[in-house]
């Protein structure tokens, strides 16, 4: 589904990743965990077509598609969703409205006809019991007022209503308490299936004991350093990150 | 030219008033803009904006007009669904034909300076150009030195009034420059409450100026709400000057709109004079294509006490330019003066322009001041967000720039004055129709 070869980045003139190689498949979860500053958060961006990233090498297609040649709202529209870090207020605009006019732009582009008011307002409340979102921030303006916790429940909501292939959640877990990443862990699994994929970018182990990745990956110094199952995750929890990156450098 | 124009303008007058005290008035004002001329560029108040295009025209002053056509254009000044009462000035004419004033309560008096001018004569001239308006600038002195028709809104002492008081004036014209001049009086009793609106409109590409001032006078504990929307046509010229006196806790709330005109000025000289009196202004003015707008305000904090609140916002785009300059005056005997100012302009091209300067002239000590204005571009933050939502980019601008306007918006009190408002904020926006879901 994802095939990351080569991908360099620079971000204000500054290499951040160099040279990342990510194969992801339908029906697979991946964690990505690393040191900060490994460029964990540029990953996540670039896939989702943030501005001021600019690509000097490598590809990455998604679905058969070149990724970086679509739009951000294109990218949205075929399926990629990102969960973001610091979900952005944006007052005057209505959470429920957004949600709206995306599934149906999402909608619209795969040929299917709009969603009208009923069908939309039952799906809203299905996926609300799923992250327990509360019925009044629903109707408040993105992300307006809401606690940090609300903000990243707010997230999962979102993509438990649009339904993305590829869900990208950027350290979606931190900050949050057990209760909370109950909930995020319930909304991903919740997602799950074997035409999706979900890449997890995460500091800390703990989210990995609600959901189980397929493949774990440690990225540092804008690289893929090392690969594995979901033992590797419990091993970093232990030894911290420089094994790898020694481990790495004397290879 | 100038003196050529101030000529030309002055000629438009009518014949002498029978009211002595009236034509003392225009006398005086008459005097006034003879000595001194139109503003230019080099008074401080008028630095970004040149009237020069409209002195040079040859405007033919309060010309009626054949009535065809009349009523599409008055459909679209009026309020949707507004329950009012309506006062109809077309090309500064009053229209008793277009108004409705059949439901008036008693111990109001509402109707056109023109015909109440000699019933009420008494408390008309009571108030009248009290402060000498036509000193403050060149378009009052001739308004006052015109002076022929025009709203009169007077409450008695202790009356609420049941229902808004709408003032629309429209201007048409065939061929001819036209132009009107308005002058309006507004009046609200002790104790007594009342909402006026006015709405200025015309449609575009018709050449004409419209000249108005309105005086309003809240007198010991009165309320008004008064809302100006400047909706002028895009070939159409706009210098308004409202002047409010409010006495001991009063309570003033005004709105400011403009999103029409070629050329729209809008000045609000408020002057607290009694303890405990307060405002609240909220403006919004957006600009396309060559637009030009600006807004003058000056807050006068002359007694103890006093509370003003002031928010404006800007959206310019393409060529457009806007000017905002806020005054603030807290006068030596004013302590406890409250008094908050904050401008906001979203610039959505790079050929946008805005001008803000909030000003601050405090002579008392025990004051709480504070004062802002900021200039920006939309959040690429917010667009990204968007954006990755599925939302097209031409979309997500148009729903953050509509978002930006819509802060001032949702403040005023009616849903109707809420929905022609957005409607036309939306109309001004790429995508309208897919905004329009997000507001519904």
């Amino acid at each position: 589904m994802l095939s990351i070869k080569n991908l360099h980045v620079k971000v204000d003139n500054k290499k951040i990743l160099n040279g990342l190689d990510l194969e992801v498949n339908a029906g697979e979860v991946h964690a990505i965990m690393g040191p900060n500053g490994s460029g964990k958060s540029t990953l996540a961006n670039v896939l989702a077509g943030r501005d001021g990233y600019e690509v000097v090498d490598g590809s990455v297609e998604y679905k058969g598609k070149d990724l970086l040649a679509l739009s951000p709202e294109e990218r949205a529209c075929e399926g990629v969703f990102l969960a973001f870090q610091y979900p952005v207020e944006i007052p005057g605009v209505n959470n429920v409205y957004l949600l709206k006019a995306g599934i149906n732009a999402i909608r619209k582009h795969r040929g299917q006809p709009e969603l009208d008011a009923v069908e939309f307002l039952s799906l809203v409340k299905e996926k609300m019991k799923v992250v327990h979102m509360k019925e009044d921030l629903l109707n408040r303006a993105v992300n307006e007022g809401f606690s940090g916790g609300e903000k990243k429940r707010n997230e999962i909501f979102q993509m438990a209503v649009l339904e993305p292939a590829l869900a990208i959640l950027d350290e979606t877990d931190s900050g949050l308490d057990i209760d909370a990443l109950k909930i995020v862990a319930n909304g991903v699994n919740n997602l799950m299936n074997e035409d999706r994929a979900i890449v997890l970018v995460t500091h800390y182990q703990r989210l990995l004991d609600y959901i189980v990745p397929h493949r774990v990956h440690v990225l540092s110094g804008g690289r893929i350093l090392k690969s594995g199952d979901k033992q590797l995750a419990l091993e970093l929890e232990k030894r911290g990150y420089d094994w790898v990156i020694e481990e790495a450098s004397a290879a | 030219m100038t003196s050529a124009s101030v000529e030309h303008f002055l000629s438009q007058g009518t014949a002498v008033s029978s009211h002595s005290w009236l034509q003392g008035h225009r006398d005086a004002a008459n005097r006034s803009l003879t000595n001194s001329g139109f503003p230019t560029r080099k008074m401080e108040d008028w630095k970004y904006t040149d009237v020069s295009s409209i002195l040079e025209k040859n405007y033919t002053f309060n010309k009626s007009i054949p009535p065809e056509g009349i009523d599409s254009i008055l459909s679209s000044a009026r309020i949707a669904e507004l329950e009012c009462h309506d006062l109809v000035f077309i090309n500064g004419i009053f229209s008793r034909s277009h108004s409705n004033l059949d439901a008036l309560p008693e111990d109001v008096v509402i109707g056109s300076l023109s015909e109440l001018i000699t019933s009420h004569h008494d408390r008309i001239s009571h108030f009248l150009n009290r402060e000498n308006r036509h000193e403050k600038n060149g378009f009052v002195a001739l308004n006052t030195s015109l002076i022929e028709d025009g709203a009169v809104v007077i409450i008695d002492n202790n009356v609420a009034l049941d229902k808004p008081v709408n003032l629309v004036f429209v201007s048409t014209s065939d061929t001819d420059e036209v132009a009107q001049n308005i002058r309006n009086l507004i009046v609200v009793g002790t104790h007594a409450r009342a909402d006026v609106i006015e709405t200025y409109y015309g449609p575009d590409s018709t050449n004409y100026f419209t000249n108005t001032v309105t005086e309003a006078y809240l007198e010991d504990g009165a309320g008004l709400n008064h809302y100006k929307l400047t909706e002028e046509g895009l070939d159409g010229y706009h210098v308004g000057n409202f002047f409010v006196e409010q006495k001991q806790n009063s309570s003033l709330n005004a709105y400011q709109v403009s999103i029409g005109g070629k050329l729209a000025r809008s000045d609000l000289d408020i002057n607290l004079a009694g303890p405990n009196a307060e405002a609240t202004i909220y403006g919004l003015y957006m600009g396309e294509g060559k637009q030009h707008i600006d807004h003058h305000t000056t807050v006068n904090h002359s007694s103890p006490n006093t509370r003003s609140n002031e928010t404006y916002r800007g959206v310019l785009g393409d060529k457009a330019r806007g000017v905002f300059n806020g005054k603030i005056i807290v006068a030596k005997d004013a302590q406890k003066t409250e008094a908050h100012l904050s401008n906001a302009n979203l610039l959505l091209s790079s050929e946008a322009e805005v001008d803000t300067k909030p000003e601050l002239e405090i002579y008392a000590d025990d004051v709480k001041c504070s004062h802002g204005a900021t200039i920006g571009r939309l959040d690429d933050t917010m667009l990204f967000y968007l954006r990755s939502r599925a939302i097209d980019e031409e979309i997500a601008r148009s729903l953050l720039t509509f978002a930006f306007a819509e802060d001032v918006i949702d403040k005023i009190h009616y849903p109707q004055i809420i929905n022609r408002l957005q409607k036309k904020v939306i109309g001004k926006l790429p995508d309208s129709s897919l905004i329009k879901d997000f507001v519904s």
